[in-house]
């Protein structure tokens, strides 16, 4: 976060970091000198390599030098006061200095670029957030969703310690979109305790947009984007490489993480590179006992092959990524008298010696991905760029039963298709895309008709979106329209049904963003998003065990599943985010406020009990309501002296119903973080040492919706809004880091240790849905170790 | 551009013959589903009467209400008593307790009476000589009404205290079953 707020402003800072701090495998240098028209050399330029985020600014006498790059082709933006931007190609490592002329323009006056470029194509009105190379060193090997939740405003829905599912402002899961390498991921996104299926250390960045970004992505990114990007291809014959190693002490991981990448000799434009995760961890320990059956495995390889030649690029990237997720054995409840048992008793009932065998319940899941997507550059600076994204991902998930364990009792295969193709155009002040995507998902279950049904989902979408930069103003604007195919296959006692489903859904935003002086701005966004069920929030149907629930979609009222489609009614939301930006040297705040106001809100709540042969259940129905949410986030850093950094960061979610004044389940409560870290440039050989404590402060969900006992649960439930449990008490959480990086002739060796829970607080969080049966993972130990590898010719 | 056509239009049929077709999808056959409970009481003398009573749930979880027989019992009778359980959403009907036979030390029956005068006693055990209460027997002693719970957990705790002579409250594990029927003791 620190990183993000400074990266784009404040160029002296760039540079000392940049001297200080090299992304991987990269030690390149480029430098140059900027002048205008007439030899005038020009002082505080700013130039930007895009695609690496990372920039810097000529000193007085013109010069700038920018370190720590990549191997590779780059495209390189200047931007001077009153000039026009100057773009340009440039191979590294280039021996050359460069020269660049800027010409003078009367129309654009100062524009710093406070965005710092990121994601040019995305909503630059809109919250942003980034983990930077560095920030993801410290915790990589560690869960996407538990990555994340580093930036204000980011939260959890965990499903006990190693499933993580990003919450953007109080939403999660069909709302939140994850672009993988620039393709949006289709998972199963549905389930509350489904985790995103991305191999982490394929990230040497990730950006999160805190807003809606429905205009360019469609209704799944109401809530937001998780935007994973991946180094670029190096284009270079010579051999780069990067290994990660990663242990934890509480659940005994061990994580290894390998990348080659490199070119062809004959075939300058073309470069390739190959990664593989792989992941062994077995149970987690809580404080005060096991957490059995909490073990996993995860087995990822991906590769890249990329053609880049001038305005023309042709990339096709291929991943699989494969894991096996177990679930806390207590978690899985018979009826609601077992949920009653677990929750008053302080120990859960299955607690078993530390293992790496994996057994019921678990999850097995594999995604497997290929895109290749080409870029074609036009005149004026404007370009076409076309995606085809296929994806195959399955589910199995297993419950304890009798018999033989490997029959699962979900299984789902959900093939989705995607062609994105958009045409991009930039004139002076001027920036905007037009584009459509199509997608084409089927969903199976293997043996079943359990939980969700098949279906098949056609979409089509158009969108335009423009940008104007004027004076210290930017403008944007943006406006799209899908439409959507659904026929779902149901059997209803014995009855086949098909029920089939057009929607139309539009979206639109409006932005704009003000420019203080070089180091503030505002930014505020307004955006209206319609969003059509999922097949799940219409038709889920079927018993989940950890949550000793039944659980029915929105046509499947009192038992009967309804097939008209004038039943449903599409949510809309109406979203406000406004952002206000400082960033100085020693002092950068960052603060983001939103409302969100949603007309027919679907979610998920306790509507009945059911007796069944197991005895009670309560059932869940999706259920449409009025609900409002908002929020702030807030990041303050500053420097106390010239080794000490003081930081700060804190988030605040309120959701109601505004229909009937019920609390709405599964809002993460408000959290607070302090951070004093010590920085030092070197000791001896040891490079830029960091020693941070962190301290964090878990606040007590005061809205949390009200407790009824599972014995208590009557069986007229009148629309109630309950929770089996109370919430959790505050927590205070500890954490010490302290990493170090060696440079060697050209190898990088980078080292982060961290305590985690240091005091073995023993708590739950209310974010976790296996709260109910057993405490959080206690302290934990754990090391990381990044070896960079560059062979020059 | 020829390659952006080129490649247009392979992505395209790509994109089009993506999918296989959808089946018409099969009866839900959840593994794990008991729809029946059958109490099967058989006066211990001679040539005893057999009557049998039934806790039927067809469809799991979903609509259909279960049907549950009032079970009506001689005072002063000691009964037989034998479970049988059946999933009967398949053709042929699955037998639940031979799978439940099988896996004899993960599983354990526990009856709960309320407002009866009665008392059980396991007849059977497991492959570690612990009560497993598939087969029972039932002291039946004075006239009474009131309910009978049946409960069948899975991996519970047998040693734990009191679970072995039936007491389900230290057992732990997970419940597979818990049927009530209501009950009449008539002289």
């Amino acid at each position: 976060m620190l990183q993000i707020a400074f990266r784009g402003i404040c160029s002296l800072l760039l540079i000392t970091w940049s001297l200080t701090v090299h992304p991987q495998g990269c030690r390149e240098v480029l430098q140059g000198l900027v002048e205008d028209n007439e030899g005038e050399i020009l002082v505080g330029a700013t130039i930007w390599i895009a695609s690496m985020q990372k920039g810097t600014s000529s000193d007085s006498n013109g010069r700038f030098i920018l370190t720590g790059i990549c191997p590779g082709s780059y495209d390189i933006v200047v931007k001077y006061v009153g000039f026009e931007d100057q773009r340009m190609f440039v191979r590294i490592p280039n021996n050359r200095s460069l020269i660049v002329k800027l010409r003078p323009s009367t129309s654009i006056l100062h524009d710093i670029v406070i965005e710092g470029n990121h994601s040019e194509k995305h909503s630059l009105s809109q919250s942003l957030s980034i983990l930077s190379d560095e920030q993801l060193v410290a915790t990589k090997g560690k869960p996407i969703g538990e990555m994340l939740q580093q930036i204000p405003g980011v939260q959890s829905i965990m499903t006990g310690a190693a499933i993580f599912k990003p919450v953007i402002h109080g939403l999660y899961g069909q709302r939140i979109m994850m672009l993988n390498n620039g393709l949006r991921q289709e998972g199963q996104q549905w389930g509350i305790e489904h985790a995103p299926e991305i191999d982490t250390y394929i990230a040497s960045e990730i950006e999160v947009i805190k807003g809606s970004e429905a205009v360019r992505y469609g209704s799944d990114a109401l809530g937001g984007v998780i935007i994973v990007n991946a180094q670029p291809l190096h284009y270079l014959t010579s051999i780069g490489s990067d290994l990660n190693t990663a242990f934890s002490s509480n659940n005994r991981l061990g994580a290894f993480s390998g990348m080659l990448e490199g070119g062809f000799s004959s075939k300058p434009n073309w470069g390739w590179r190959i990664q593989g995760t792989i992941k062994k961890g077995g149970d987690y320990h809580a404080p005060n006992y096991n957490l059995s059956n909490t073990g996993m495995e995860e087995f990822d390889i991906s590769t890249t092959l990329g053609f880049k030649k001038e305005k023309k690029e042709l990339e096709v990237f291929a991943s699989s990524y494969n894991t096996t997720i177990g679930i806390l054995r207590s978690a899985h409840t018979g009826n609601l008298s077992d949920l009653q048992e677990s929750i008053t008793s302080r120990r859960p009932w299955y607690v078993q010696d530390f293992t790496y065998d994996i057994g019921n319940p678990r999850q097995e899941i594999g995604h497997h991905l290929l895109k290749v997507s080409a870029k074609f550059g036009l005149k004026n600076n404007g370009s076409i760029k076309l995606m085809y994204g296929g994806q195959y991902n399955r589910r199995k998930e297993y419950d304890v039963r009798r018999g033989n364990q490997n029959v699962p009792s979900l299984s789902f295969d959900l093939i989705t298709q995607t062609l994105d193709l958009s045409f991009d155009h930039e004139k002076d002040f001027w920036t905007g895309s037009v584009g459509i995507n199509g997608t084409l998902k089927n969903n199976y279950n293997e043996r079943t008709t359990g939980l969700l049904p098949d279906y098949t989902h056609y979409n089509i979408g158009i969108f335009l979106v423009e940008k104007i930069r004027k004076n210290k103003w930017l403008f944007e604007g943006g406006i799209r329209l899908d439409r959507q195919y659904l026929a779902v296959y149901l059997l209803d006692k014995a009855v086949f049904l098909r029920p089939e489903f057009t929607f139309y859904y539009p979206a639109m935003s409006l932005g704009s963003s003000f420019y203080l002086n070089s180091n503030s701005r505002i930014s505020s966004n307004l955006g209206i998003t319609n969003r059509p069920p999922h097949v799940s929030e219409l038709y889920s149907r079927g018993l989940h065990h950890s949550a000793a629930s039944i659980e029915q979609g929105l046509m499947a009222r009192d038992g009967e599943l309804q097939i008209d489609p004038s039943d449903i009614l599409k949510e809309r939301s109406y979203q406000w985010v406004s952002t206000f930006q400082h960033n100085k040297k020693n002092f950068s705040l960052e603060l983001t406020g939103y409302v969100n106001y949603f007309r027919n809100f679907i979610f998920l709540a306790p509507a009945a009990t059911q007796l069944t042969i197991r005895g009670y259940f309560p059932v869940f129905q999706y259920r449409q309501t009025n609900a409002l949410l908002s929020g702030v986030d807030l990041f303050l850093s500053c420097d106390l002296t010239q080794h000490f950094t003081y930081s700060t960061k804190f988030a605040l979610v309120h959701a109601e119903d505004r229909e009937d004044g019920n609390k709405l389940p599964f809002i993460p409560p408000a959290q607070l973080d302090n951070t004093l870290a010590y920085k030092k440039e070197a000791i001896g050989k040891w490079k830029n040492l960091v020693v941070s404590f962190t301290s964090q402060i878990g606040f007590k969900q005061t809205r949390a919706p009200e407790t009824i006992y599972p014995e208590d649960v009557p069986s007229d439930l009148q629309n109630k809004i309950f929770d089996f449990m109370p919430a959790p008490e505050t927590f205070f959480l500890h954490k010490v880091e302290v990493g170090s990086k060696l440079p060697l002739d050209n190898r990088d060796l980078t080292v982060t240790f961290a305590v985690e829970n240091i005091f073995n607080e023993a708590y739950r969080n209310y974010m976790n849905r296996l709260r109910y049966y057993a405490d959080e993972a206690g302290r934990n130990f754990s090391l990381r170790i990044n070896y960079t590898f560059h062979s020059h010719q | 551009m020829k390659t952006l056509l080129f490649f247009g239009s392979i992505s395209f049929l790509i994109f089009l013959s993506g999918c296989k077709d959808h089946e018409i999808p099969k009866p839900v056959n959840e593994e794990e589903l008991i729809t029946t409970l059958e109490l099967k009481f058989t006066e211990a003398v001679e040539g005893g009467e057999i009557i049998v009573f039934t806790w039927k749930d067809i469809d799991g979880s979903f609509s259909t209400p279960p049907a549950i027989d009032n079970i009506t019992l001689k005072a002063h009778t000691i009964y037989k008593l034998e479970l049988n359980l059946l999933d009967e959403s398949t053709t042929p009907a699955g037998n639940v307790a031979e799978e439940i036979e099988e896996e004899s030390e993960d599983h354990q029956f526990f009856f709960q009476s309320n407002g009866l005068e009665l008392s059980f006693q396991y007849d059977d055990v497991d492959t570690e000589g612990k009560p497993l209460g598939l087969s029972n027997t039932v002291f039946i002693e004075h006239a009474s009404t009131g309910t009978l719970t049946v409960i069948l957990r899975h991996q519970p705790d047998k040693s734990a205290s009191g679970v072995s002579d039936g007491d389900v409250t230290n057992a732990g594990g997970e419940t597979d079953i818990e049927a009530t029927f209501p009950v009449t003791i008539i002289e």
